[in-house]
Order: structure tokens, then C-alpha cells, then sequence
């Protein structure tokens, strides 16, 4: 019995090498390795390799990562360049700062987030030119079903997505939409209207830029917009009225959406 | 920081040291990470948090490479001068940087399907099975080049050997 050669796969023989056998198989391959030298020499020559290989590259995973390297820095900057791609884009907003859009209140110096916040604002202000403007058709959900809207939003977005209470500067909750952001991720878009028609819209973006950022305003085609940056999202509220009472409304949009409140 | 950004810091060390291995240059290895996270970090919303992050990641630069090497043709990646100087003049005391040295022509001399499924398992101690989800091959052709893979660098170094006793 103990003469019989013991037959092994070639697989096992290097899966032994790499320690993925089960116990019952890696006996079977040690016992024909005790019984065959050239067996031997290869598991030897094999774990060997594997033993090299770890020497010569093992060490680079325990060096420090290279901040170039560093996930949030590289986002910082994909977001630049996402924004810098389309030279199209880039001429209208060449076009915004020429017309003075642009208040350089309290940005001082991080361009990364500056032309995120830009890409934030343009996709607000693109929804709201498009939709704003709809009679029959200005949203997919009406507010009759805001509860519903309100779920389904927060449950696309993965995060939890409210219908501000614009009560206090006359305008009401016309319903919200889902939209296709940049990247293929899903944004919310809320509408309001005052009784003498106006229309605000609200826009919610799954934005990772990994940063906060203060308020920003600027005008493009006649649609103001206010446009901030959390860590993961972006904001925008745009609308067809005076940059004060546009103000307002980001305000309390603002503290609706805070995750202390 | 969210999960996302987690998992991907998490690997990141690893595929410096895979990229390394694949590319022998640091700064072109940097490179090829610095690419795969980009892609990684764009495509957020192809992510599975219940699934593999570390094969999700590894198949995306190995993708990468794929298509980098295809492009600057189908020969091995090349070595700049510098790199490859110390393997002549280090002092021949030093046996085991010689051994090491030896294993890194070796594996410039295997195909490159056989040199990162070995890569593969010797380094990140990938399942034949996750290194089939990571190549895009099925399990046995993982298996068959592994097999192959090794047989031909036991070979190659064991010439290695001869030559130089020859030589002395």
C-alpha cells in the first residue's frame, strides 16, 4: 500500500506551492513529493520563484504612498480636467468671466474647486433652462406625490435627499425629476414657483470633490445661480430672479440639506 | 472619507507594488497607478461594494497596460539604461541581489500572459480563481500558463547557473 505511487495533478502541485490546497490533497502532494525527486525539485524551484519575486518587489507595498498618487488629490484634479475637456464648455465659461460673472469674494486660490464648483453650476443652470420654461411637462414627479418624489430621489442618489420649505419667500414645490449628471451619476432637480410664475430650481448632484466649499454666485444667460460643494455633493440653485432673493432661497436650501439639521 | 475612497486606498499600495513589478520603472509604474485610479475613481457607479475591489481594481490596470503595451508594440517593455546598469556592476559578493537579478531577466524572457499570472500569485497571493477575474480568462488557462510560466523560468534559470560556472 505504501508503495503505490501516489498520483497528484500537475495544478496541485503548484497549488500546494502557493498554500491553496486543502490539508487531505496537500498530503497527498507531500508524500509524492518524498517519493519523487524531480517533484521535489520543482516545488522547490517554484516556491523559490515565489520567495524571488517577493524580495525583489515585496518592499514597494510598504512604502509611503506618493501624494500624486493619493485617491482625494487625484479627484481634486480629475474634476479640473473632466471640466477642462470639452473646449466648447470652456469658451462659454471664458465668455461668463469676460462678462463679469465671476465675484472672487472669498475663492482665494483653489482652482480645482473653483472649476468644479463651475461644472456644479453649469449642469443647474443647464436643467433650469431646459425645464424651466416647460408648461405641461416642467417636472416628472408633481408635488401632490412628494413624499414619493422624496424617496425616490434619496433612494437613486444613496443619499438622503429633502424637499426644501420655500414657503417663507412665496414659492411653492411645482415636483422634481431625476437627471443624468456627468460621469452617468444621478442628480435630483427640484422646482418652485412663485405666484407671479417664477421659476427656481433646485439642483442635487452626487459630486465627490472630497471638499467643502463656501457659497458662489455668478450669471449665465440671464440665470443666476448659487453653487456650493460638500465632500461627496454638489448644489446649485438657479433662477430667473434678482441674485437677493435667489440668495434666500439657497439659504434655507442650504440648511435643509446640512446633516446637523 | 467614504468607503469608496477606502477600498481604493486600501489597494493602492498593492498596485504600486504589482505595477512595479510589471513595468521595472518606478516612475513609469507610478504612472500606470495613477491611470488606474483616475478610471477607478471615474467610474464610481460601476464599483460593487459586495464585490472584489481588489480584482475590480487590478483587472482595470491591468487593462490599461494591455493596451499600453499594445500600443507601443508587441515587443517587452522596455528598460531604461539606468535601471538595468547595477545588474552589471554590483559586486558578485553580493549573492542574493545576483539570484534576484537573475529572476528579473528571467522573467523578461516569458511571455507576458505568463509573467503576470505568476506575478499575480506571487505577489498579491491571488486565488487561480480571483486571477482569472482579474486576466478575463478562464481558470484553467490561468492554471495552464502559471504551469507553463514557472517550468519555463526553472529552465531559464537553470541555464543561468551553467553559463556562469561555465564563465568561472
Amino acid at each position: 500500500m505504501s508503495n503505490k505511487p501516489i498520483v497528484i495533478e500537475e495544478m496541485e502541485l503548484h497549488a500546494w506551492v502557493d498554500g491553496l490546497l486543502d490539508d487531505d490533497r496537500a498530503d497527498a502532494v507531500e508524500s509524492a513529493i518524498d517519493g519523487d525527486a524531480g517533484l521535489a525539485a520543482r516545488a522547490t524551484a517554484y516556491a523559490d520563484q515565489n520567495r524571488e519575486i517577493r524580495n525583489m518587489f515585496g518592499g514597494v507595498a510598504d512604502e509611503p504612498l506618493p501624494e500624486r498618487l493619493r485617491a482625494v488629490n487625484i479627484l481634486s484634479r480629475h474634476t479640473r480636467r473632466r471640466w477642462l475637456a470639452p473646449v466648447a464648455a470652456s469658451v462659454v465659461w471664458l465668455a461668463v468671466g469676460l462678462g463679469g460673472g465671476w465675484l472672487a469674494n472669498d475663492w482665494l486660490g483653489n482652482r480645482a474647486l473653483i472649476e468644479a464648483s463651475q461644472h456644479v453650476a453649469e449642469e443647474a443652470v443647464s436643467a433650469h433652462r431646459v425645464y424651466a420654461v416647460e408648461v405641461l411637462h416642467p417636472v416628472e414627479v408633481f408635488a401632490d406625490q412628494e413624499a414619493h418624489l422624496v424617496k425616490w430621489l434619496s433612494k437613486r442618489l444613496g443619499h438622503d435627499i429633502r424637499t426644501p420649505d420655500l414657503a417663507s419667500l412665496g414659492f411653492k414645490l411645482v415636483g422634481g425629476r431625476l437627471l443624468p449628471a456627468d460621469g452617468g451619476e444621478p442628480a435630483a432637480h427640484f422646482m418652485y414657483e412663485d405666484k407671479a410664475g417664477r421659476r427656481v430650481t433646485v439642483y442635487v448632484s452626487l459630486y465627490a470633490s472630497g471638499q467643502e466649499t463656501a457659497f458662489r454666485y455668478q450669471e449665465m444667460q440671464g440665470i443666476g445661480a448659487f453653487v456650493w460643494l460638500e465632500p461627496e455633493m454638489g448644489y446649485a440653485i438657479a433662477g430667473d430672479i434678482p441674485r437677493e432673493p435667489l440668495l434666500a432661497v439657497s439659504e434655507i436650501v442650504y440648511e435643509t440639506f446640512e446633516p446637523t439639521h | 472619507m467614504d468607503s469608496f475612497l477606502q477600498e481604493i486606498e486600501r489597494w493602492s499600495p498593492n498596485l504600486r507594488r504589482y505595477a512595479r513589478a510589471l513595468t521595472r520603472n518606478a516612475e513609469q509604474a507610478d504612472d500606470l497607478v495613477q491611470d488606474c485610479l483616475e478610471r477607478a475613481l471615474s467610474r464610481r457607479h460601476l464599483w460593487n461594494q459586495e464585490g472584489n475591489t481588489r480584482a475590480w481594481l487590478f483587472t482595470i490596470m491591468h487593462n490599461i497596460h494591455a493596451n499600453d503595451t499594445r500600443r507601443r508594440g508587441s515587443g517587452p517593455v522596455s528598460v531604461p539604461i539606468d535601471d538595468r546598469d547595477g545588474h552589471h556592476t554590483r559586486p558578485a559578493s553580493q549573492y542574493s541581489r545576483m539570484a534576484g537579478l537573475d529572476m528579473m531577466a528571467a522573467l523578461d524572457e516569458l511571455p507576458a500572459e505568463q509573467r503576470q499570472v505568476i506575478l499575480l500569485v506571487a505577489l498579491e497571493g491571488m486565488s487561480y480563481g480571483e486571477v482569472a477575474e482579474t486576466v478575463g480568462v478562464a481558470q484553467g488557462t490561468v492554471m495552464s500558463r502559471l504551469s507553463r510560466g514557472r517550468e519555463r523560468l526553472r529552465r531559464l534559470m537553470d541555464e543561468g547557473s551553467t553559463a556562469l560556472r561555465v564563465v568561472k
